[in-house]
């Protein structure tokens, strides 16, 4: 698109090529995870089974929430977050004041205001242990930070991010001809040539998606980091909390004295009213006395991009601010950083707008995959030999090991389930996937995992109904398609691997070696 | 134009896009299409952006296009496994010019569909949409009375308790009146705690022996009557009543069928049809009672007194 004299050409196409080929499988990993948990959600009520219609955010909650409070000991009632649950469970988390020994307690609450589960200890230890929603949660969890702990685990991400960004401009740099080779696919020429239409054709496509996720995913990355204390010592002489009061205004005066909490449902009735949508996460900051605050976050109205955050007196119920995402008046700064959000995670427009992202989402996955083997094809070394090898296993080894979390976390959920069921297939398959890719000639591991992952992902649905978990029939009575429908993505995914492993000849394909130069 | 119709519109424009590459076209030995054709497809694609843009709001905008680059990418995939064609075989004075019929016929009964699906959706609201529009209206009240309700909701219970009640009554005929209730019992602290929700004056309360007997003026009696009349809409009322019915029962009663009309029970069947709204459960919990009202209604029996 952009013509450039020779010398800088080279140095893009240099930049593009060791962008790609150093950080190209973390990036693919985070992109692929990615992808997936855009769907988290869906995943969720797939995996729990979910029967039930109503949101845990839309029914009554003040007298359960009331009990959460008054059951926890005083030192536990700081904070007290109201979240939706696998299984149509309201999630209450109780936490003391903040800091590396904070201790907490997490509820599951059932619609008829049961608790069904109580965990209390250090918050560390308790947080991410909702057995229905672990495998939605862990499919998260490895995007976000590639379960590498904190901080550590968001600057890998972060590093994934800022690679995506440069091998997405450098490709829109040294690409001449991006808008007249977007429909170019020659499925008869040379093997190299068509992989290369192959990786150009779906990297022009997803080219705006990958700036936009690469620009929000390192800034969510980096914020907490980086962003933040780097903005703290250039404006405030390194006084974050200085930042932070000018960000969201300052804490209201410490008033302990003791007062009737608000009608919590009137508040969430009021906020839903005049957000105009749902209320999606709940936050009530030091319930019970006089500097109470309730903060409603509430979903996208119809055909917006951003929510309202709406920020309430704890004690009165009255409506204190709207509060923007960044700031307290108005900027194009803010606008931009509130809109992070909904870009990166793509569901302001419900599933469509996720189908849209992860379908672009897998364009990319695409691009980065075979934009490795483009780079590898040019070269017939030891080393490219064993990162192309590298490449399959990862390439092939992430679903499989995906589909064998899934079929960890219906392997435990009749034994109670949890998170460490989920991990625990995850890390298994994984392993199956590097052994075999080491163990086979190099010419069959694609064939070999792709299969795997095709097999994998055609038992879960079988796995799923023999865990207990509801059959079509009760779904639809129900009226949930979130079920059937899973099954049904699920096969047609299991389908789509096994179609790739069958032998070249049957799709009438010649196959593309690594070590043949790409003229 | 709707959005279902744009975005039929949109990889219509997409398609001829394809069709029309001239890299593909020229591959297979075939004339490129005419600058002036890609331009207009181009066109009529970022027509449908603006048009989307217009009637989604930005959030629809955004999928569209996020959709328009993912379905681009699949479009492309999909080329590349059909040979080009001519354009005399796509083009008016080919296969459409020869056999018009069964080529409009698909392409007339894709419109129609989708101009019924469309007309479906913003069709003026039938019996059914208007149940529902007076169901959710009415459940909108529930919502933002929820904080009379609560005040008043004393005062109902005092009433509720005290059927025979001698004077009781009067809180709702604005008249001055002397209440005598057992000095012990839940249905005095109801009525004090009503009286204080309509502002505590003009009521005294004296005891003697087992008894206590409040007198309450002509404009305290006035605020609770407002207070249970003027702020409790029909929902509120009916949230308030007992499984059995009560003394509230009689003008849920009166102002159900005037809210919902003489066919209180196709009000009802919106609310049961209406899952997605989530305060529905809510007041479908206390539905017996609302049944035995309009048993009551469809034997044509009066309101309760």
């Amino acid at each position: 698109m952009i013509r450039l004299p020779a010398r800088e050409h080279r140095r893009l196409v240099a930049i593009h090529g060791w962008t790609g080929v150093g950080l190209g499988l973390l990036l693919y990993v985070v992109v692929a995870t990615g992808t997936v948990a855009v769907l988290a959600r869906e995943i969720g009520a797939w995996s729990s089974g979910t029967l039930a219609t109503r949101a845990p955010l839309s029914r009554a909650l003040d007298a359960a929430v009331g009990r959460a409070i008054v059951d926890a000991p005083p030192g536990l009632r700081d904070t007290v977050d109201l979240s939706a649950a696998a299984d149509d469970r309201l999630a209450v988390s109780l936490r003391g004041p903040a800091g590396p020994d904070a201790r907490g307690i997490d509820l599951d609450v059932a619609p008829d205001g049961a608790v069904l589960r109580r965990r209390d200890g250090p918050a560390a230890d308790i947080e991410d242990a909702d057995p229905p929603g672990a495998l939605a949660a862990f499919l998260v969890d490895l995007h976000v930070r590639l379960y590498v702990p904190a901080p550590w685990g968001y600057a890998v991400t972060g590093v994934a991010g800022l690679a995506l960004l440069a091998a997405a401009l450098s490709g829109f740099a040294i690409h001449r001809h991006l808008l007249k080779d977007i429909f170019t696919l020659r499925r008869g020429a040379r093997p190299g040539l068509t992989a290369r239409d192959r990786h150009n054709m779906a990297g022009a496509w997803a080219l705006p998606f990958a700036v936009v996720l690469a620009v929000t995913g390192s800034v969510f990355s980096w914020s907490a980091s980086a962003g933040f204390p780097a903005l703290a010592w250039m404006s405030y002489g390194g006084d974050r909390e200085a930042l932070f009061a000018a960000l969201a205004g300052p804490p209201p005066p410490a008033d302990p004295t003791p007062a009737p909490r608000a009608d919590l449902d009137a508040v969430m009735a009021d906020a839903a009213a005049r957000a105009g949508a749902a209320p999606t996460y709940v936050r009530l900051a030091r319930p019970g006395r006089a500097d109470a605050r309730i903060t409603v976050y509430a979903a996208p109205p119809a055909g917006a991009l951003t929510g309202h955050t709406l920020v309430y007196d704890g004690a009165s119920g009255t409506l204190l601010e709207d509060r923007r995402a960044f700031g307290r008046v108005a900027s194009v700064g803010g606008t931009l950083y509130g809109l992070m959000a909904p870009l990166h995670f793509g569901d302001f427009a419900g599933p469509a707008s996720k189908v849209a992202w992860a379908a672009l989402g897998l364009c990319s996955c695409v691009a980065t995959l075979g934009g490795i083997r483009l780079w590898l094809a040019r070269r017939d070394d030891r080393a490219s030999a064993l990162l192309d090898r590298c490449t399959a296993i990862v390439g092939l080894g992430l679903p499989f090991a995906t589909a064998g979390a899934a079929a960890g976390f219906f392997a435990g959920l009749p034994g109670g389930g949890g998170p460490g069921w989920t991990e625990a297939g995850f890390l298994a398959a994984a392993a199956a996937a590097t052994v075999a890719g080491i163990a086979l000639p190099r010419r069959r591991v694609g064939p070999a995992l792709s299969a795997a992952t095709g097999i994998g992902l055609a038992l879960l649905p079988a796995l799923r109904w023999a865990a207990g978990e509801p059959g079509w029939g009760a779904a639809l009575a129900a009226g949930r398609l979130a079920v059937p429908s899973g099954d049904v993505a699920v096969l047609a995914i299991a389908a789509a691997f096994l179609w790739t492993a069958a032998p070249a000849a049957m799709r009438d394909r010649r196959p593309f070696r690594p070590g043949r130069a790409v003229p | 134009m709707t959005p279902l119709v744009l975005a039929a519109a949109s990889a219509a424009a997409l398609a001829a896009l394809g069709v029309a590459d001239p890299k593909r076209r020229r591959a297979a030995g075939l004339a490129p299409a005419r600058p002036r054709h890609r331009s207009a497809a181009l066109g009529a694609l970022a027509c449908c952006g603006l048009g989307i843009a217009a009637s989604a709001g930005p959030a629809g905008a955004v999928t569209w296009a996020a959709a328009v680059a993912a379905g681009g990418w699949a479009l492309a995939q999909g080329l590349a496994l059909v040979p080009a064609p001519s354009w005399r075989s796509i083009a008016t004075a080919g296969r459409f010019r020869s056999r018009p019929v069964p080529v409009a016929l698909p392409v007339v009964a894709l419109i129609c569909a989708l101009l019924a699906v469309e007309g479906r959706r913003g069709a003026p609201p039938d019996d059914a949409a208007a149940d529902r529009v007076a169901a959710l209206a009415l459940l909108d009240r529930l919502e933002r009375g929820a904080p009379a309700r609560r005040a008043a909701a004393p005062c109902l219970a005092a009433l509720a308790s005290a059927r025979d009640g001698g004077g009781l009554r009067d809180l709702l005929s604005d008249r001055a009146a002397a209440v005598v209730l057992p000095a012990d019992g839940g249905a005095g602290t109801d009525l004090q705690r009503c009286i204080l929700s309509a502002g505590g004056e003009g009521a005294a309360t004296a005891r003697g022996g087992d008894t206590a007997t409040t007198t309450i003026d002509a404009d305290t009696a006035s605020r609770v009557h407002a207070l249970i009349a003027g702020t409790l809409e029909d929902a509120d009322a009916l949230a308030a009543l007992a499984p059995s019915g009560g003394t509230g029962a009689g003008l849920v009663c009166r102002r159900l069928a005037a809210a919902a009309g003489p066919d209180v029970a196709g009000f009802v069947a919106a609310l049961r049809r209406d899952r997605a709204y989530p305060k529905a459960g809510d007041l479908l919990e206390g539905l017996p009672a609302l049944e035995a009202l309009i048993d009551a209604r469809r034997a044509r029996s009066p309101c309760p007194a």
